[in-house]
């Protein structure tokens, strides 16, 4: 799933990012890497702002788009 | 005697700043402005007989640069022969800030790793025998808010730069950023224990409420314009009068050497009453608007309002971070112009460039109070000034948003660049620090400016105002000459001459308009305000003039300064040309269709 698809203070997995090379980079530098947790906590006006490594990071709904994760019960569902 | 050179990294809100001051005692000199710490600052500190260096350099993500201060941060590290290296990590993401200590690891020895906000992180328990075995680099928990761990840090600098640590070298890491971020995850878990996860405050349910999030902002701005020019009236008029008493001394110091009547009124009336106005006018606001600003950045509260305005702004063509350069305008447009690297597109930057002078700085802003007050019957200051210069704000910023639309549809045009934006926690700012760092950074700065302009501007407006050329001095046929001009926009001439002689400093657009009325050879300082009133209204001053010259003070050329600042921040005559042509024809059109 998409991460925006992710519910309000719900957790998640990211899986991969689906995009260009310096978003991608700078997505990688504050924190989006393969495999984190990361958790949506708040929105304002299609700005969505995530918990991740223990830092909140902003992002436009069309940038949040592009980053798949798979959500906690899909996580549980495997094991 | 030696010394040693070195410097401060880490990524952006790790506190660097705050060690930095804390090293140096504030034994420092800023190289430029710092939109937020834009550029590289120096400053010195002693061990011993040994003298240090450290260059304090802007927060950088990662070595593979995006925005320019952060490509001042890589070269710096990357070309400069350094003793050592301090990087700042901040304590309650290492894994995070890991990423950047490896990359530096990758290239560069001599590296010491500082694990700031200790007091903040008492739950997380980091191996740092551990640690260090891993990175083979010293390691030092520091707290900047205690004061503490700055002695071990500066012991392990020393030590450092003596070359006691014969095996610290060059790590051999991957260089792709993803693996490298596996890797910091790796010692992350290898080292770092939290006991317990902290409560993160609720504040920002109510920042970025849905309802609450606009007008809380939006009063926010407006007190903190409200202290700063009320506060800026006091101090404004104590200045005044000391500059009052120099003046008093000067005229007899002239007298006394028997100096010419011409050098009498070039040197007093020309260039030290345009000076004294103009600090006086300049420096009561700025020293209070920056440490607020500042204030609210140190609490984390800009990034929220950069976070609540990008939906907006977005629609507008445009970066949420433009928020913030046109904050840092409102205080002075040269800042604010500066802050705009913070921006990572070109093109979004240009757009923030080009129309930060929109919003009114505080060297405009004693004027519009006066013009605000004069739409409004009664006294000077009243609730009612204050609801029209909000207004005027408003205005301004819808202003912004309008051409930088305009703008981003036309000559700079292209699909918008992406928006990540890190909210660190709230934290108290320290207010002492702020007071010495926005005084050195910003404040004296901007008043150095100021005053190198002010002087050559002064004797200038002075000889305008008493050579004559044929019958009438040079001033009066520059109003002769604008006054048709003036007349369509539903100014005058007198109007316009001023804001074309006040271009070194908008501060004295005023008093030169009160000067060319009256004929004046002189600045004379604006003491009574029904004084102003009926002056204005003498010459022909109607509602619409009013309303007119506060919609060119808006969209006017900008300063001298700000003009030179934006020829050095895009490193382009064109845009500099645009920059000054754009808001006169805006303000052109504006003013004659009202």
């Amino acid at each position: 799933m998409r991460l925006t698809e992710l519910k309000k203070n719900s957790n998640g997995k990211i899986l991969a990012l689906n995009t260009n090379n310096i978003f991608k980079e700078r997505l990688l530098e504050v924190g989006f890497a393969k495999g984190t947790r990361i958790k949506f906590i708040f929105e304002f006006n299609s700005t969505f702002a995530y918990e991740i490594k223990n830092t909140i990071i902003a992002l436009r709904k069309e940038d949040a788009q592009k980053i798949l994760i798979e959500d906690d019960i899909s996580c549980s569902n495997l094991k | 005697m030696q010394q040693f050179k070195i410097a401060l990294i880490g990524n952006p809100n790790v506190g660097k700043s705050t060690i930095f001051n804390l090293l140096t005692n504030l034994r420092q000199h800023t190289g430029n402005w710092t939109g937020k710490t834009v550029i590289s600052k120096r400053g010195k500190f002693k061990i011993g007989k040994y003298n240090f260096e450290v260059t304090d350099l802007p927060g950088t993500y990662s070595l593979k640069p995006k925005s320019k201060d952060e490509i001042v941060a890589c070269n710096y590290i990357l070309e400069e022969n350094l003793d050592a290296i301090v990087i700042i990590l901040d304590k309650n993401c290492i894994a995070r800030n890991l990423l950047l200590a490896l990359q530096i690891m990758r290239h560069k020895k001599n590296i010491i790793l500082c694990l700031n906000f200790a007091d903040e992180t008492k739950n997380i328990f980091v191996d740092k025998n551990k640690l260090k075995k891993i990175l083979n680099v010293p390691i030092v928990e520091t707290s900047a808010k205690n004061n503490s761990g700055l002695n071990i840090l500066r012991y392990e600098i020393l030590k450092t730069c003596l070359g006691d640590y014969t095996s610290n070298k060059k790590l051999k890491l991957p260089p792709q950023t993803e693996k490298l971020s596996e890797i910091a995850d790796i010692i992350e878990n290898l080292t770092v224990k939290r006991k317990f996860k902290r409560k993160p405050k609720n504040l920002d349910c109510i920042i970025t409420h849905k309802f609450f999030a606009l007008p809380l902002m939006f009063s926010l701005l407006m007190v903190v314009f409200w202290i700063t020019i009320f506060g800026a009236n006091y101090f404004s008029d104590f200045l005044i009068k000391i500059f009052s008493y120099g003046e008093i001394f000067l005229r007899q110091l002239f007298v006394f050497f028997n100096a010419s009547k011409f050098l009498n009124g070039m040197l007093i009336d020309g260039m030290y009453r345009t000076l004294a106005w103009v600090v006086a006018v300049m420096l009561p606001p700025m020293a209070i608007f920056f440490p607020l600003f500042t204030i609210l950045e140190d609490f984390g509260l800009l990034p929220r309002i950069a976070f609540n305005l990008d939906g907006m702004f977005k629609k507008f063509g445009t970066h949420g971070k433009q928020s913030l350069t046109m904050c840092m305008g409102f205080g002075c447009n040269a800042a604010g112009i500066i802050s705009c690297r913070i921006i990572d597109s070109k093109r979004e930057k240009l757009i923030a460039i080009l129309t930060n002078n929109f919003v009114p700085c505080n060297g405009r802003f004693p004027g519009l109070i006066i013009l605000a007050s004069m739409l409004v019957s009664g006294k000077f200051i009243s609730l009612k000034t204050a609801l029209i210069i909000s207004m005027i704000i408003i205005f301004s910023i819808i202003l912004t948003l309008i051409v930088s639309k305009i703008l981003s549809q036309t000559i700079l045009k292209g699909a918008p660049s992406f928006f990540i934006l890190e909210l660190p926690p709230y934290r108290k700012p320290k207010f002492s620090q702020i007071l010495i760092r926005t005084l050195f950074d910003k404040t004296f700065f901007v008043l150095l400016r100021a005053i190198a302009v002010a002087i050559p501007a002064g004797i200038f407006i002075w000889l305008s105002a008493n050579l004559k050329l044929g019958s009438l001095t040079i001033m009066q046929n520059l109003i002769n000459f604008l006054e048709p001009l003036g007349k369509i926009m539903h100014l005058d001439g007198t109007i316009l001459s001023a804001f074309l002689l006040g271009m070194p400093a908008n501060e004295i657009v005023f008093p030169l308009i009160i000067m060319g009325y009256e004929k004046n050879c002189a600045l004379t300082p604006i003491e009574n305000f029904s004084n102003i009133k009926e002056i204005l209204i003498s010459n022909g001053w109607q509602l619409r003039t009013i309303i007119s010259t506060i919609i060119f003070y808006l969209s006017h050329f900008p300063c001298t300064t700000t003009l030179l600042t934006i020829k050095k921040e895009t490193g382009s005559f064109k845009w500099t040309a645009i920059a000054f042509i754009l808001p006169v024809l805006l303000g052109f059109l504006l003013c004659i269709l009202f």
